[in-house]
């Protein structure tokens, strides 16, 4: 019988970014020398062979990083979405949010709804908002079994960047939130 | 940090010191000890095939093709092809730097291909090259990576998870030229 997934808190960003280094650094060390089972693991092949499967592991380690650290981001907005409409705080924003959510009720959307509902009640935010639409549609494409060419302006790298952009500053609440 | 920058410079050194290593190695020898390893391996396959070939149900011919490795550069090696009536199966070298042996064939034919590796002649399955290094006291003992085998043999590395390596015979060699024959 499965155990099925723990539930265990969320990381947040910084531990998401630890917990990326970590994985990248115990993949350089397992497809090292050092690595005590590295004859075992790769006898017969060639190094620069196993060169670039390192470099092929790490590529998708980051693309599961960058897909994790964009739902984290989801995640972000839509609790801060649930505590401006449950808590009823009297901000502009707020206010937008509890309108969008009394007409479209359970079909509230991230991007048109969320997202658009930011912009309009911070401008000053709205490059952030639209550098995070655009990783959004990596975290589509990644969601959805990368069956179409990805954008080639976006990484695990730029996406981390965009994400520290947006939990600085953006004044979102978070679980706990009075 | 002072102690911080000694010990990077320590690092640094160790690192200069282990890409000296090589200097010494006779790269044009270690090509053609493999290359001679390569011709045995042939002599042993003629030998499993000799009464087959002697009846003419089996014909080989070879073929030489260009390598390039690290160090070694580009040479020439012998590609052996097998005829077994309508069937062929080539045995391509795919060279002496690799890991964890000390030569490579790739047996490919029309079913599937398998490998021919040079290794120590004592290992029988991948997990015996497993490296393990006690420390006594605080004194690492030199690595046994470092260390040559008393001596090389030909086995077939086996698709099993365990990945085992089979000695090299007759009945081994046949086997494996059936499957990858689809006999």
């Amino acid at each position: 019988m499965p155990e099925g997934f723990r539930l265990v808190p969320a990381l947040q960003l910084d531990e998401l970014a630890s917990y990326h280094q970590d994985v990248e650094a115990s993949l350089r060390l397992y497809f090292s020398p050092s690595n005590p089972t590295y004859d075992e693991r790769f006898v017969g092949r060639r190094e620069d062979d196993v060169r670039q499967e390192l470099k092929s592991r790490i590529e998708e380690s980051e693309t599961r990083s960058a897909l994790v650290l964009l739902t984290r981001l989801e995640a972000s907005f839509k609790v801060d979405f649930d505590i401006r409409c449950k808590k009823r705080k009297k901000d502009p924003l707020s206010r937008h949010l509890r309108e969008v959510k009394k007409k479209r009720k359970e079909r509230v959307r991230l991007d048109e709804d969320i997202l658009e509902g930011w912009k309009r009640h911070y401008p000053a935010l709205s490059g952030a908002i639209g550098e995070l639409r655009g990783a959004f549609k990596v975290r589509h494409w990644l969601a959805h079994g990368r069956y179409r060419v990805p954008s080639p302006n976006y990484n695990y790298y730029s996406i981390r960047r965009i994400a520290d952009g947006i939990i600085n500053e953006f004044p979102l609440f978070k679980e706990g939130a009075v | 940090m002072v102690t911080g920058v000694r010990m990077e410079t320590k690092d640094f050194e160790r690192f200069v010191a282990s890409q000296q290593g090589d200097a010494g190695i006779d790269w044009a020898e270690v090509r053609d000890e493999w290359l001679r390893a390569l011709n045995s391996l042939h002599g042993k396959i003629l030998g499993f095939l000799r009464e087959y070939i002697k009846a003419g149900t089996i014909s080989y011919g070879f073929t030489e093709i260009e390598l390039n490795e690290p160090d070694i550069g580009i040479y020439l090696a012998k590609r052996m092809d097998i005829k077994i009536g309508r069937q062929s199966v080539s045995l391509v070298p795919l060279g002496t730097m690799l890991i964890g042996c000390k030569g490579r064939v790739d047996a490919q034919g029309p079913a599937g291909h398998a490998q021919i590796l040079l290794v120590n002649e004592k290992v029988s399955r991948a997990a015996d090259l497993i490296k393990v290094t006690v420390s006594v006291g605080g004194k690492v003992p030199h690595s046994t990576r470092e260390r040559k085998p008393a001596s090389w043999a030909w086995k077939i590395l086996t698709t099993t998870v365990e990945r085992r390596f089979v000695d090299l015979d007759k009945d081994s060699f046949f086997a494996l030229l059936m499957e990858i024959a689809n006999a």
